[in-house]
């Protein structure tokens, strides 16, 4: 496993002072992955990722809870899964007020951290506090604070939150120093993406944009394997079979990787009956297009990021490819294909991200000063304004650390103070944001319109916020306390599940099902006469007559007075299956249309 | 402190991207906090750069420092008008699509709302473009308007700056329907 560093000998070699290097304080770097974490720290002026007992240098993102307070990290808690109790891809959650095995997100994370922290104390012999730790480039307000919060847990001083791409890019670009270039990271993990544009010129490297999903991985990988498979994952499975099914899932995707064709197992479990064994062979061609729609969804913010960085797809001169999904064949032809380049070679997608991260904690205490980062916030600040829309304050892609600043006033006079509420997100009206919580404007007892207070929203290079308030008068800056808005999308989800399930309240289930079926048949004849206006004549005479029928049949139950909920659904869900084809052709039609 | 005073340049309006990509990446190497530097200083290159980025700030800048203040105009140009409706009328047609398609549930449905905003976004990007390349025809008048501005004309450099904020506020306006419109295509 071990890598020699000769690359890295090669390019710093001569331009760090060994000597000087005995007096610079030891920060870890760590890759807080979603599937695997790794930590490394600067030796002798150079990036060492630190290996386990067992040779390691990987350390399985898994915490097991044991029933009487154990717990176990890492590969020792991996081998427990399928015997419940073992919480994996925690980073997906992190952020968020869902719980998980009884714990938050923070909690089940700072394990981790702490595993990592005794992997390198182990190695190094002595006690290490501080650490450089990795996220997502697209992670939010809360999720960045909830990994702060993680570091706290594990008691550790986390002095810089750096993006999982722009750590990357150091990793590959402190080899190259001297060359201006501009390089697309293409970071596809467990379960976040991500994407960044970044300038690397002599002494600096700058990120000019960034976009990503962070609910977008490997997992959904091994979830469309499970679907392909016909694995329901949504029925109601016990944990256990779950976690078998998915540890399944992942080895097929990896064998995927060398091999044509790997058999899916599930054996049927003793004592389980809600499942019966599944053997299947899956054929690599058939997870290529299962996995499709994902790369199309990273296709999307690649564009994105371009767009925003202001850089054109033939600008590009080096594609890095981070994250252990891009091992797969397919994503690396997908990039390929995307940024009209190979990917580089010699960078290894599963250690890279660790290595920036080295190199970054290598920057802050002193021990390299032949590159600064600027990197840049991924979404946009603001606040919300008369009308429930968003006022960005601060426009995503802006460099970090910044501030920007509103002067308010008083509404009435004598008001003590006004309660802003700040949003992060892209979207238009504040509600479909995200809410990081209110802050208090203080004001003095003046006249109406005659307070003023300034409120400064400064990003730290951390990509944390902090609010202050100046008093004009004094001159003086306060910070102004956020109260969480403890609310988040799981939540929000919730809510309007209950909302909407209200709103259609029948006491009785058939009409329910009568209602919702009409409603929907409604919608489907009205874009069958238009579908069928603009190529109804491309469609093969077999399906047309198919659909024919299926349409009369709707009509029929619509008039109906029996109104049978049943038997009007299934001719709806009927209608719409034998529509496919034409659905199809419409979409097929418009993209040609559109090239 | 002007930008161009920031950055340790020239106060100049025509201007490239390494004029100011030069001087700020020196600066500010040696002014992130991460090297050992002021944040605030940092932070002032930062916006320095900003300004000179965007032509419409460094032309009001420009004007700022030449002692031009600048007023408000009572009339806009036919082309203004034209464009100030075709952006209008596409943030209709996309908030109208955007309601639309959280009501299609069927597969049919879907497809022509699918073609519908594939169809959308031609018109956007066109649009874009259009927006675009205007902006980049009044930057390549910048030269042309210092030469003036050294006979004390400064005449046709303030019609630029009006047309240069519309055309920003646009692009910006533009960018955002792209993204929404992004969210509900599934190609």
């Amino acid at each position: 496993m071990a890598k020699p560093a000769s690359w890295f000998l090669r390019a710093v070699v001569g331009r760090v002072g060994v000597l000087g290097k005995a007096m610079s304080e030891m920060i870890l770097g760590i890759d807080l992955g979603t599937t695997n974490s790794v930590v490394g720290v600067m030796e002798s002026g150079f990036p060492l990722l630190l290996a386990d007992d067992s040779g390691s240098r990987l350390t399985p993102s898994a915490v097991w809870y044991g029933p009487n307070g154990e717990k176990e990290v890492g590969e020792r808690a991996l081998r427990r899964r399928g015997m419940g109790g073992v919480v994996t891809s925690v980073k997906r959650l992190i952020g968020s007020s869902q719980e998980v095995a009884g714990r938050s997100p923070e909690e089940v994370s700072s394990e981790i951290l702490k595993q990592l922290v005794r992997v390198a104390s182990n190695r190094l012999e002595k006690e290490v506090t501080k650490a450089v730790v990795t996220v997502p480039a697209y992670f939010n307000e809360s999720q960045r604070g909830a990994t702060m919060r993680a570091g706290e847990l594990a008691g550790l001083e986390v002095v810089r939150l750096l993006s999982e791409p722009t750590a990357a890019a150091l990793a590959y670009g402190l080899e190259k120093l001297g060359d201006e270039k501009t390089v697309v990271v293409y970071d596809l993990g467990g379960g976040t993406f991500d994407v960044s544009v970044l300038k690397l010129r002599k002494g600096q490297f700058e990120v000019l944009a960034t976009a990503g999903d962070t609910r977008l991985g490997g997992d959904d990988f091994d979830k469309a394997i499970l679907q392909g498979v016909g694995f329901d994952v949504d029925a109601a499975h016990s944990s256990l079979v779950v976690e078998r099914a998915l540890a399944e899932a992942q080895r097929v995707k990896v064998a995927l990787s060398s091999q044509d064709e790997v058999s899916f197992r599930l054996p049927f479990l003793e004592g389980d009956s809600d499942v019966e064994g599944i053997s299947e062979l899956v054929v690599r061609s058939d997870f290529e297009k299962w996995i499709t729609p994902y790369l199309q969804k990273t296709e999307r913010y690649c564009c994105q990021a371009l767009a925003d960085a202001g850089v054109a797809t033939e600008e590009v001169e080096a594609v890095v490819a981070a994250g252990g999904s891009t091992h797969v064949p397919a994503v690396k032809s997908f990039i390929a294909k995307l940024f009209e380049r190979e990917v580089e070679d010699g960078v290894d997608p599963d250690e890279v991200v660790a290595r920036g991260a080295v190199i970054q904690a290598g920057i802050i205490s002193g021990a390299i000063r032949e590159v600064v980062l600027l990197d840049v916030t991924p979404l946009s600040l603001g606040l919300e304004t008369i009308g429930g829309l968003m006022n960005v304050v601060i426009p995503r892609n802006t460099t970090i650390p910044c501030r920007a600043g509103e002067m308010f006033t008083n509404a009435v006079s004598g008001q003590a103070a006004m309660k802003i509420r700040v949003l992060q997100g892209e979207r238009e009206l504040a509600r479909d944001n995200w809410e990081l919580g209110e802050v208090e404007v203080p004001f003095g007892s003046e006249a109406k319109g005659q307070a003023r207070v300034g409120v400064q929203f400064a990003l730290d290079a951390n990509g944390l916020l902090e609010i202050l308030a100046r008093d004009t008068k004094t001159g003086e800056d306060r910070i102004l306390r956020i109260e969480s808005a403890a609310i988040d999308v799981a939540d929000v989800k919730v809510e309007q599940m209950v909302s909407d399930s209200v709103e259609h309240a029948f006491s009785d289930l058939n009409a329910r099902i009568f209602h919702e079926s009409k409603l929907k048949a409604e919608e489907m004849l009205e874009a069958l006469e238009m579908a069928m206006g603009l190529i109804g004549g491309e469609l093969e005479g077999q399906n047309l007559e198919e659909v024919r029928n299926c349409e009369r049949e709707v009509r029929r139950l619509l008039k109906s007075s029996e109104e049978d909920g049943a038997a009007f659904k299934a001719a709806v869900v009927q209608l719409d299956q034998a529509t496919e084809e034409l659905a199809a052709l419409l979409v097929t039609q418009a993209i040609g249309e559109e090239s | 402190m002007t930008a161009w005073e920031r950055l340790g340049i020239p106060l100049q309006l025509a201007m490239d991207e390494e004029d100011w990509e030069k001087p700020f990446s020196k600066l500010s190497a040696k002014a992130h906090p991460d090297a050992g530097g002021e944040r605030m200083e940092f932070e002032a290159l930062c916006q320095a750069r900003d300004v000179l980025k965007d032509p419409y700030q460094r032309l009001e800048r420009w004007l700022d420092a030449k002692g031009k203040h600048v007023g408000h105009s009572s009339a806009v140009s036919p082309e203004v008008a034209v464009m100030f409706e075709k952006v209008a009328d596409l943030k209709l047609c996309l908030s109208e699509w955007l309601s639309l398609g959280e009501k299609t549930s069927s597969q049919l449905g879907r497809a022509l709302h699918q073609r519908k905003g594939l169809q959308l976004r031609k018109r956007l990007e066109s649009c874009l473009e259009e927006v675009t390349r205007w902006e980049g025809g009044m930057e390549n008048e910048f030269g042309e308007l210092s030469k003036a501005s050294e006979k004390g004309d400064y005449e046709r450099a303030l019609e630029v700056r009006g047309e240069l904020g519309f055309l920003r506020k646009w692009r910006s306006q533009l960018r955002g329907f792209y993204g929404q419109l992004w969210e509900g295509l599934e190609f």
